[in-house]
């Protein structure tokens, strides 16, 4: 979809999908704080903000190209797109900000207290599971350059790689 | 340069963000000891450093509580995740999809 609006090089491409893999399993890895430990949960947290802010700035065309359009002539599907992932914005802010609040390893490791709220631990746990809910949306958006990317950058260099290997070996 | 100023400027938006979540929190009182039904301050417990309800995970209702072992199951919630994100990519891209493949078919 991003490539609809604005034309991306062939290596920003590849950097994107290698760091959409990535935050996806950080993601799944980050969901199951029990499986993990909360050490392992809340650092992984807090290295998710630069790997978002990556995958923000890989998209910094789109977001500033539809930001301009908004208000006038704009697709429904990149309008769409674009409040969801506000949404994905705001929810993911109130996620890192309530993790923070509530953090018992990472935080104090760092030497820094914050002041007890009662209600952060369930806007965590709330705002975890519409996080997964709107990823789940973000992904079925971009469907089609998921599957584009992956086949073009991921399987097909793999598929050339062992009718290359096959081709060498047949010659034999 | 160009991508500091990027870097800058969505610091700046989350921040802005950040601000507004942790004044509608505090100004819904959502904060106080003793709100709704959740875990209640215990007096007295950690010599003033206040009380941070335990850790249990991130969803109530699941892992060691119902007797489960985190080490046994630990495939169990990764696979449910992918399968809620799988069943929403589904529920939207198939419908998609099959609509546009019946246009193509009803196209002159």
């Amino acid at each position: 979809m991003t490539d609809e609006i604005v034309k991306t090089s062939t290596g920003q491409t590849k950097t994107k999908i290698w760091m959409d893999i990535l935050i996806f399993i950080v993601f799944l890895v980050m969901m199951e704080p029990r499986s993990s430990g909360l050490a392992v949960h809340e650092w992984l947290g807090l290295s998710m903000l630069a790997t978002i802010t990556v995958h923000l700035l890989l998209s910094w065309e789109w977001i500033i190209e539809i930001t301009r359009r908004f208000a006038g002539r704009l697709g429904l599907q990149n309008r769409l797109n674009y409040i969801l992932n506000w949404l994905l914005f705001i929810d993911g802010t109130l996620l890192m900000i309530s993790g923070i609040m509530i953090s018992e390893v990472a935080l104090p490791y760092l030497g820094i207290k914050l002041p007890i709220g009662f209600a952060w631990r369930r806007l965590h746990d709330m705002s975890a599971n519409i996080v997964l809910l709107l990823l789940g949306v973000h992904t079925a958006l971009h469907w089609n350059w998921i599957v584009n990317t992956f086949s073009k950058y991921l399987i097909q260099p793999f598929k050339n790689l062992f009718s290359l290997k096959a081709g060498k070996d047949g010659a034999k | 340069m160009r991508t500091l100023g990027r870097i800058l400027a969505l610091g700046l938006v989350f921040s802005v963000v950040t601000a507004l979540i942790v004044i509608i929190v505090n100004a819904s009182g959502a904060n106080a000891p003793g709100f709704g039904d959740g875990p209640q301050f215990r007096p007295g417990g950690g010599g003033g450093e206040g009380f941070r309800p335990p850790f249990d995970g991130n969803r109530p209702g699941q892992g060691r509580e119902e007797g489960r072992e985190a080490g046994e199951f630990w495939l169990l919630g990764p696979i449910k995740n992918v399968a809620v994100i799988g069943l929403l990519v589904t529920a939207i891209v198939w419908p998609r999809s099959i609509a546009r493949k019946n246009r193509k078919r009803l196209a002159p």
